[in-house]
């Protein structure tokens, strides 16, 4: 109610009416404040109750234990985080999630960069080839999933009866903690490259053509202005590119809900996949939020700390 | 900065962009001439499948059926409104952050802006929890008691992420980047708010609302997890959660699978959001290289 | 006029925001119509389940009948219901989607379901089933039903395990296929006889490994030797048993006869299809294999499981559908009249003759009539009057991550290729630990 009178108010008053009262020259002088806030706090209240809520939820969840069905949560201490860090698989999920990541940016940034640089320089077909490299962001992952379960399977998976044409001894990859890991980076770098590609596209046509005209005028060779012109001009973007991969690597879920389910016997489960786990198949909902908590705060010193070190190398 | 460029020069461009844009597209190859094929066909497979008799009738069967129709529905009315709540949002927010200048305005960003380090999984439970005890909804009572709030309703489908922080703050980044005078000149006019926005800036962000189209298009598209959760009846399902059922329920017959049958749904789920691409495209680097994706 | 349009514009970024919010917390409104006040209303129950456990035959005319009786049964006391059945998965899948729809507040009025009754039942979301609707069922498949000696379900069918042979993989292999193997050494030695004869056409064994279907097909060897995964009680975990042991030993053995892959396979249709379509001879097999190998068209026999030297013959009981109420429904009287009609005699008698299932009720299992139409049915019954059985464990506390414990260790022999010992000695520490 007081924000929309607020709303109204300012409206009607700010367009340039000589202000008489004192009230009125204070709104005056505040337009723009009020034009704002009275847009913004309807967002902040949204924001809070769909964002900031939640979030201070888990944090109050991670203290208790319950199973979200009946009574109310048990407050129990630091027992969960107590069970992060000694019993069950957490900490190796939560590090396994971080390797798994650090491998899929390498690669994504090492292709993304690789392709960006030659569709610059090619000089037709860039665009269908562009939309080749971005048509695997475009489809849903469970759908992508039930494909590869398709031709992976053990027993009559395409994949197998391949390896059986060509000769091989027919590789079961479900038993391999490797060979799902392999499928699951493959999958995770096909399926997100593309957008590497087109990150890396916009900020090489954001270059300033003008850097490369003052190398050529200092007798600069092509390498040399590979070197010394495009590469740092692309170092805000491998950065951001940096920061939200390495936030994002904590994120991966898709892949080892829907292909591995975490197996072999968990040798593929990341920390994702085991809060979901322990969340909606457990419904251990202490844990599943102080291991949500953990991952928070790994995020969160992941993020300054990329932060810290963009700042004092741009600068 | 043209350069004369030898033929091996192009060669080698070409060769490795043509190499890796086949190695990128042969599955979409192989999932739709899978789909075309016999049962048959598919298992004599050496690099694709080649369908001896073309199978068009599994298209013409999957729409055939009722579920299928209201999956498309379902999921086309969901992307329309968060297609119009994000470009409406994002204009209207990034506006504010962009344009207009007051105290608390950054503190406001940023807050909105850490917000996005949260993963969506971690809040999944307070999350879930919150929409099923919403007060007065879906039988409960003002404690959020005795009813499943607004879980397994539309609500569930269409009330979460309507601050949309991450096309706010590419919108903010775009207006930055324009000169201070149009909004002079709008004030001078005497110009409105909503006239400010939807009759001056409106026009001038075209390419990243194209993008921001896009990607909401996509993300909702393909949105699984939570309608996974959130809806267990057959009748709100969308196509993600939808369409991999029917696909786990073509494996599960007892008989022998008809696996082409499941790349050809993929395919129907494929076929929108590349539309949509498509038909934008041309704005989508642009609007990258317009904000200046720079951290 | 710049004026209004200003206003105008701030109002509606104002109301539409906080319309929303309102909106929605309106929106669902109309649909709890299910209110108790409206008694004179004809009922809708919602019964939750997999229709297509018996997928084979769920098209069936006989099947469509059982639906039909249950209809005409319930329209006596309540004109007019309307009964809606929704598959929502089975196994882990239907527990999941329980619990969600509980902890949301909207479960069905009715479920059925294996494995996890007495977990729902201390969680307090089941209604307790009065003691009389249960006094016609066998006590065995009642076991998995009960709480502190309170029932919380009605078994609806029951099962229990023999072993499935093909007759035309023995035949290929030049094995007589009137006698299948009686003694783990026999089944072993068949096994690795019809997987060297088949040279990558045919295999000896299907084993299931994964999961609580593999456990479920592991746990009758355990105890046919006398080890389990429990005490009797169900109090302290014996995964490290030395019977155990002795029986993923032989397991595993077994699961080198496998066709290729299959020792991976999560789907069960797959796995036993492979029985069925003659790519292997030997798997451990349900009452619910009868009709499903006869829709594949498999010359399948049945026989008791085979015995272990210095073993004695015992069982797991599977296949026992329990059928409970939820707590939050809101026609607890239909609800329970729906359940004493599955209990009832006449519907097992005509479930089992139109899926060949094993009624739990005792007056169902003794009618002659059902054996004659199904002979197959004579070996399980033979089974049930001369083997031990039980259900699977019910663990104290922390079940479901007992059982993962478990199952990692399982996975991890079976499909890996990890030592038994290490395996199981890992798995002990884990479960101990959560149970203190």
């Amino acid at each position: 109610m007081k924000n929309r009178e607020i709303a109204s108010t300012g409206g009607a008053v700010s367009a340039g009416i000589p202000p008489s009262s004192r009230m009125q020259k204070w709104i005056h002088r505040h337009r723009e404040g009020i034009v704002g806030y009275s847009i913004l706090s309807p967002m902040l209240l949204y924001f809070a109750i769909f964002a900031i809520f939640p979030a201070l939820f888990v944090i109050y969840l991670s203290f208790t234990e319950w199973t979200g069905i009946n009574g109310l949560p048990a407050w129990v201490g630091l027992k969960n985080f107590r069970a992060f860090f000694t019993q069950g698989d957490y900490v190796e999920t939560l590090v396994r999630a971080g390797v798994y990541g650090i491998i899929i940016l390498f690669f994504s940034l090492i292709i993304g960069l690789l392709i960006a640089l030659l569709l610059n320089q090619a000089r037709f077909g860039s665009g269908a080839i562009r939309t080749i490299w971005y048509l695997p962001v475009l489809v849903s992952f469970a759908v992508v999933a039930q494909m590869v379960t398709t031709l992976l399977n053990p027993v009559d998976g395409l994949a197998k009866q391949m390896m059986i044409r060509f000769g091989m001894e027919p590789i079961v990859f479900q038993e391999s903690a490797l060979w799902m890991s392999f499928w699951l980076i493959v999958i995770t770098v096909w399926k997100g490259v593309g957008g590497t590609v087109i990150i890396y596209l916009a900020g090489l046509q954001g270059i300033d053509t003008t850097l490369y005209e003052a190398a050529k005028v200092d007798g600069a060779n092509r390498l040399n202005m590979f070197w010394h012109v495009t590469i740092p001009s692309l170092r805000p973007i491998t950065m951001f590119l940096l920061i939200t991969g390495i936030i994002g690597s904590f994120q991966i879920f898709e892949p080892v809900q829907l292909i591995t389910y975490g197996g072999p016997h968990g040798e593929t489960n990341i920390i994702l996949f085991r809060i979901y786990q322990d969340a909606f198949q457990s419904f251990n909902f202490g844990m599943a939020s102080a291991s949500s908590v953990v991952v928070l705060v790994v995020t969160l010193i992941l993020s300054v700390a990329q932060y810290r070190v963009s700042q004092r190398k741009v600068t | 900065m043209v350069h004369k460029r030898s033929f091996i020069e192009s060669f080698l461009i070409y060769g490795v962009l043509v190499i890796g844009s086949i190695v990128m597209f042969y599955p979409f190859l192989f999932q739709v001439l899978a789909s075309l094929a016999s049962n048959r066909d598919y298992y004599a497979t050496l690099i694709v499948p080649i369908p001896t008799k073309w199978h068009v009738d599994r298209y013409v069967d999957i729409f055939l059926k009722p579920e299928v129709y209201r999956l498309y529905v379902n999921t086309f009315l969901r992307c329309a409104w968060y297609i119009f709540i994000t470009c409406f949002m994002s204009l209207v927010a990034g506006y504010v952050f962009s344009k207009l200048r007051f105290k608390g305005r950054d503190s406001v960003f940023l807050i909105f802006l850490a917000s996005m380090m949260i993963p969506g999984q971690v809040t999944l439970v307070p999350t879930y929890l919150l929409y099923a005890r919403w007060p007065f909804a879906g039988g409960n009572d003002w404690l959020g008691q005795g009813g499943h709030g607004l879980i397994d309703s539309w609500a569930a489908l269409l009330v979460g992420g309507l601050v949309p922080v991450y096309s706010i703050f590419l919108m903010k980044q775009m207006m930055d980047s324009l000169p201070f005078d149009y909004e002079e000149a709008a004030r001078v006019d005497g110009a409105g708010v909503a006239r400010t926005i939807f009759g001056i800036y409106l026009p001038m962000t075209k390419p990243i609302l194209a993008a921001l189209v896009i990607m909401t298009f996509i993300g909702i598209w393909n949105d699984y997890l939570w309608p996974l959760i959130a809806i267990s009846s057959t009748e709100k399902q969308v196509i993600a959660t939808g369409i991999s059922s029917l696909m786990a329920a073509t494996k599960q017959v007892g008989k022998v699978p008809d696996y082409p049958s499941i790349f050809a749904l993929a395919t129907i789920t494929m076929i929108p959001p590349i539309v949509v691409y498509l038909w934008l495209q041309k704005y989508f680097v642009q609007a990258f290289a317009m904000t200046g994706v720079k951290g | 006029m710049k004026r209004s349009r200003k206003s105008w514009f701030v109002l509606t970024v104002v109301m539409v925001a906080s319309l929303l919010l309102a909106a929605c917390s309106s929106t669902n409104k109309p649909e709890s119509g299910e209110s108790p006040e409206a008694q004179n209303d004809p009922v809708t129950l919602t019964v939750w389940g997999q229709p297509g456990i018996d997928l084979p035959t769920n098209v069936d005319k006989k099947n469509q009948e059982i639906y039909r009786f249950i209809q005409t049964e319930m329209e006596k006391k309540y004109p007019g219901i309307t009964i809606d059945y929704v598959g929502k998965g089975w196994g882990d899948d239907l527990r999941q989607n329980l619990m969600l729809a509980t902890t949301a507040g909207n479960p069905p009025d009715i479920a059925w379901g294996e494995d996890f009754v007495p977990e729902l039942a201390k969680l307090g979301v089941l209604s307790e089933v009065p003691a009389d609707y249960a006094k016609d069922l066998a006590e065995g498949p009642m076991l998995a039903a009960k709480l502190d000696g309170k029932n919380y379900a009605v078994s609806g069918m029951t099962g229990i395990f023999a072993l499935m042979y093909n007759k035309d993989v023995m035949k290929k292999a030049g094995l007589d296929p009137d006698s299948p193997p009686k003694t783990w050494d026999e089944w072993l030695d068949m096994s690795k006889k019809i997987t060297a004869a088949g040279k990558g056409e045919y295999y000896g064994s299907v084993v299931q490994t994964v999961g609580l279907g593999g456990t479920f097909r592991i746990a009758p060897f355990m105890r046919q030797l006398g080890g389990d995964l429990t005490t009797q009680d169900w109090q302290s975990i014996t995964f490290n048993s030395p019977e155990n042991i002795k029986a993923l030993t032989f397991l595993k053995e077994l699961s080198l006869t496998a066709p290729s892959g299959s020792t991976a396979l999560s789907d069960e249709n797959a796995l036993y299809n492979l029985v069925h379509h003659g790519k292997a001879a030997f798997g451990v097999a349900g009452p619910w294999h009868i009709s499903w190998s006869q829709a594949e068209k498999c010359d399948c026999g049945f026989t008791p499981l085979p015995v272990p030297d210095g073993g004695k013959r015992a069982n797991v009981i599977v296949g026992n559908t329990l059928w409970f109420v939820l707590k939050q429904s809101k026609n607890q009287e239909a609800a329970m009249e729906y359940l004493r009609i599955i209990a009832s005699q006449e519907y097992q008698e005509k479930f089992a003759l139109a899926t060949g299932r094993m009624p739990s009720n005792k007056a169902a299992i003794a009618n002659p009539e059902l054996v004659n139409a199904i002979p197959q049915l004579t070996i399980y019954g033979e089974i049930v009057e001369n083997e031990a059985a039980a259900p699977l464990p019910v663990y104290p506390k922390n079940g479901p991550k007992v059982w993962e414990a478990w199952y990692k260790a399982q996975e991890s022999v079976l499909v890996g290729g990890k030592p038994i010992d290490a395996a199981i000695a890992e798995a002990q520490k884990t479960a101990e630990e959560l149970l203190k």
